[in-house]
């Protein structure tokens, strides 16, 4: 538990009598490559959201790289090293795509209102934001405005703002939502990239098969309770998983 | 040479150019609804006045005005963080009713017959239009800098969605509490140079309508943009000097003006200007 | 008997609130709009109310005009202002509604003069005493007037087709469309309703004061923005609440806090407070 790059104790997240997430408990090690599944409100984004700060847990704890991060805001996350791609994609449609990144890429310039009055210069960030766009494959994108693109360039947008951030841990709500066959192949396989250079990811996804592919753990949530926590193979064919999904509609890939 | 007429006229203009520039920062730059924008105005008049009442000179007068103004606005600044939009925008309103309700019951403040006999700057008439004017291009070229730095590209993100900008790393609380200070700071500075031009301030000079006075040149110039909202307060004040006969009409002519533009062209003339800019920029492409 | 005395006079206030602020609190839960130049088709209903009731005698008569003539004028400015921009961010619909009211305050102030006029003949007059307490006739129409108005539009609310065509828009405009509703009709009865309670609520006040005069919905125009985030945005019931709370607030606190702060500073003074402690407003969902 002591090099686990994040910890979950115990996580319980209850809003009125509703219990969204119900003492959910694992680590994740540096590097891991986690898929997060389960049927349609189990509290997947609940918990992904619980990680980098957008929820306040009602009991329980979070700890990342050592450092007990439960109380600590969104922003102070980032800068520890945990970078977020949204579920519903959420560009700055007031910049083009290349900005988009570029400010993610600036946050060492950002840190302070001072610094950041002081500082004019773009070039290095925007260079490293078209590295990042580059590795996601939207590099012919950078200069347009994101307004007029499609949901498959936004959803790699994400990622790649993400990415600009250094993240050591990286969460993707539902990368793969949204997108046909050949992009979500695609897609899948430039974040196995990623998570080959450096950080580890955790991934919510319905999409079964390609999650199945390229994850190396599966942790499966039913009704806010971890039902399963193992190799795809194993927990697919877990006679609890099977029965969280079946009798319900969606799903199987 | 300028006639007493003229000099009063620009000196006007530039306070008009401060408090607009700064508005523009809050709201433009950094997308947050201030609508009590002369509650500012008037806490840096009521604290240079005093200031200079009771012996301290010009400068360390208008400082006094800046600090309390910013020492509000960061106050209000706060209230931003916990409330968005169409409350924030009512809470402003708020701030400025507040303002008055409590400076015209106060006796040391002068209540409704406010405060008199404020000495003059000391720089002569000429002399105190040039700091008033120099106040006014240094702002500008600083409300300029300001856009192209980092600062201005995370009130950008800021002000498009706030939230997504925590996700990436922004400390949104202090860098919205930086804008307020800075937009208020700028509106205490035009409140104090007003008090030496004066030389009487009443509750009644710092009311809604003035707020609205000032929104008006920051919607009409284009919200955001600077050199709109410069060409904007310099329009609007001249316009019912110049015109004589509107000068009646003017408040009709502001909210006339705020309406039409907010429903034919809500960004401003700025927006205007960038649309007819767009076909011209596309030529050079064109061409192989 | 003080305090009796200041309760009634704070629910007569109220209850005018009341039938200003509704008129808001209906275009915002419906358009998510401030709808700032509503006070000024309420000072445009007073001034029916004081025009009519002077040419032609009959105080009924200026009921009927400026109620119609409110209504259709609200219908008008969400036709031609409001429906154009909806799709715009949330500043501009507020800063257009600034701009109109700003616009026809000024109007009012150049077409009839700046000095406002009252009636020839107060159409009611006298008091009712109802042992130690006193009320003008005229109050206590207020009250009545309040009473019935607001519960006819509960009624209309929860029990005609009307009613529930409405409910349901407010709700989630898309179900409402596709069960058939035409939203459009649903949002031109809102702003038709709305600007007739305001206009009764003029000609109801032009009495009280026996003054009309083209700054008089200044000061409605911010407080009643107050009153409803007070009540919960969009929520009628908490609206009423806050309305007839504020109108007692103001008559105990002008007494007793008149030192500090103005009267009408006082509506901010509890903003303020509740936007810090509980934004929702007391009944608000937002």
């Amino acid at each position: 538990m002591s090099e686990a790059l994040l910890c979950i104790d115990r996580a319980h997240v209850q809003f009125g009598g509703v219990v969204a997430v119900a003492d959910a408990g694992f680590a994740v090690a540096p590097g891991e490559r986690v898929g997060l599944i389960g049927p349609n409100g189990a509290g997947k984004t609940t918990l992904l959201r619980v990680i980098s700060g957008v929820v306040s847990p009602t009991r329980g704890r979070v700890t990342f790289r050592g450092e007990d991060i439960t109380r600590l805001p969104v922003h102070r996350r980032a800068r520890r090293g945990l970078g977020l791609s949204q579920q519903i994609v959420r560009p700055f449609r007031s910049m083009s795509v290349l900005d988009n990144v570029a400010l993610a890429a600036g946050a060492a310039r950002t840190r302070r209102p001072l610094g950041a009055l002081l500082a004019r210069d773009r070039t290095r960030e925007r260079e490293r934001a078209r590295e990042l766009l580059a590795l996601v494959g939207i590099g012919r994108h950078a200069d347009s405005a994101p307004a007029t693109l499609p949901l498959g360039v936004l959803k790699r947008l994400e990622v790649a703002r993400a990415l600009a951030l250094d993240p050591q841990l990286l969460l993707l709500d539902e990368p793969l939502a949204g997108l046909n066959h050949v992009e979500a192949h695609r897609l899948a396989d430039i974040i196995v990239a990623v998570n080959e250079q450096g950080p580890a990811v955790i991934l919510i996804e319905h999409n079964l098969g390609e999650v199945a592919r390229v994850c190396g753990r599966l942790l499966v949530l039913d009704q806010g309770t971890l039902i399963a926590d193992a190799e795809p193979a194993v927990a697919l064919a877990d006679e609890r998983v099977r029965a969280a999904y079946m009798g319900r509609d969606d799903a199987a890939a | 040479m300028l006639g007493a007429y003229e000099l009063s006229v620009l000196t006007l203009v530039g306070i008009n150019v401060l408090l607009a520039l700064g508005l523009n920062m809050i709201t433009g730059f950094c997308g947050q609804i201030s609508l009590g924008h002369a509650a500012f105005y008037g806490t840096g008049a009521y604290a240079a006045a005093l200031a200079s009442k009771s012996g301290a000179g010009f400068v360390p007068a208008l400082a006094a005005g800046v600090a309390c103004a910013a020492m509000l606005g960061v106050i209000v600044g706060l209230a931003s963080l916990r409330v968005r939009a169409d409350f924030l925008a009512i809470a402003t309103m708020g701030v400025n009713f507040l303002f008055l309700g409590v400076v015209r019951q106060q006796d040391a403040l002068g209540g409704e017959l406010g405060i008199s006999q404020i000495p003059g700057s000391g720089l002569g008439d000429f002399g105190f239009l040039l700091a008033v004017l120099g106040s006014a291009v240094a702002l500008f070229v600083f409300s300029i800098y300001l856009k192209r730095s980092w600062m201005g590209f995370v009130f950008d993100s800021i002000a498009d969605d706030e939230d997504t900008a925590q996700v990436l790393g922004i400390d949104v609380a202090r860098f919205k509490l930086v804008a307020f200070a800075l937009g208020t700071g700028a509106a205490g500075l035009a409140g104090g140079l007003y008090a030496h031009y004066a030389h009487i301030i009443v509750p009644d000079a710092f009311g809604f309508t003035v707020s609205i006075t000032i929104l008006a040149m920051v919607v009409v110039g284009g919200i955001g943009s600077n050199w709109g909202v410069l060409a904007a307060a310099v329009l609007l004040t001249l316009m019912p000097e110049a015109l004589r006969v509107i000068s009646d009409y003017k408040l009709l002519l502001y909210g006339g003006l705020v309406l039409l533009v907010m429903r034919v062209s809500p960004g401003g003339l700025a927006g205007l200007v960038r649309l007819a800019l767009r076909p011209l920029r596309r030529a050079p492409r064109g061409v192989a | 008997m003080l305090y009796v005395d200041l309760t009634v006079q704070g629910l007569v206030q109220g209850s005018m609130y009341a039938l200003v602020a509704v008129g808001l609190t209906l275009v915002y839960g419906l358009l998510r709009v401030l709808h700032v130049a509503h006070a000024g088709l309420y000072t445009l209903g007073a001034y029916i109310g004081v025009l009519v009731t002077n040419a032609t005698g009959s105080l009924a008569l200026a009921f009927v005009v400026a109620i119609v003539v409110v209504g259709l004028a609200g219908m008008a400015i969400y036709r031609l202002l409001y429906e154009p921009i909806l799709d715009q961010p949330p500043y501009v619909p507020l800063i257009a509604s600034i701009g109109l009211f700003i616009a026809l305050q000024e109007l009012f102030r150049l077409v009839f003069g700046p000095y406002g006029l009252t009636f020839d003949q107060p159409p009611i007059s006298g008091s009712l005493v109802l042992g130690p307490l006193r009320l003008q006739w005229v109050q206590v129409a207020t009250l009545g007037a309040a009473a019935v108005c607001l519960g006819g539009l509960a009624v209309l609310a929860a029990r005609t087709r009307v009613g529930v065509a409405w409910r349901a828009t407010v709700n989630d405009r898309q179900m409402a469309e596709s069960f058939g509703i035409r939203t459009i009709r649903v949002r031109y009865l809102n702003f038709f309703i709305g600007s007739a309670l305001a206009a009764v609520a003029g000609v109801l006040v032009a009495m009280l004061n026996n003054f009309v005069e083209p700054t008089m919905g200044a000061v409605p125009s911010y407080k009643m923005l107050a009153i409803i985030v007070l009540g919960g945005l969009g929520s009628v019931p908490g609206t009423l609440i806050a309305a007839l709370a504020l109108g007692v607030l103001e008559s105990f606190g002008t007494i007793y806090i008149g030192d500090l702060l103005d009267r009408d500073a006082i509506a901010f003074l509890f903003l303020i407070a509740m936007l810090m402690v509980r934004p929702r407003g007391l009944l608000g969902k937002v």
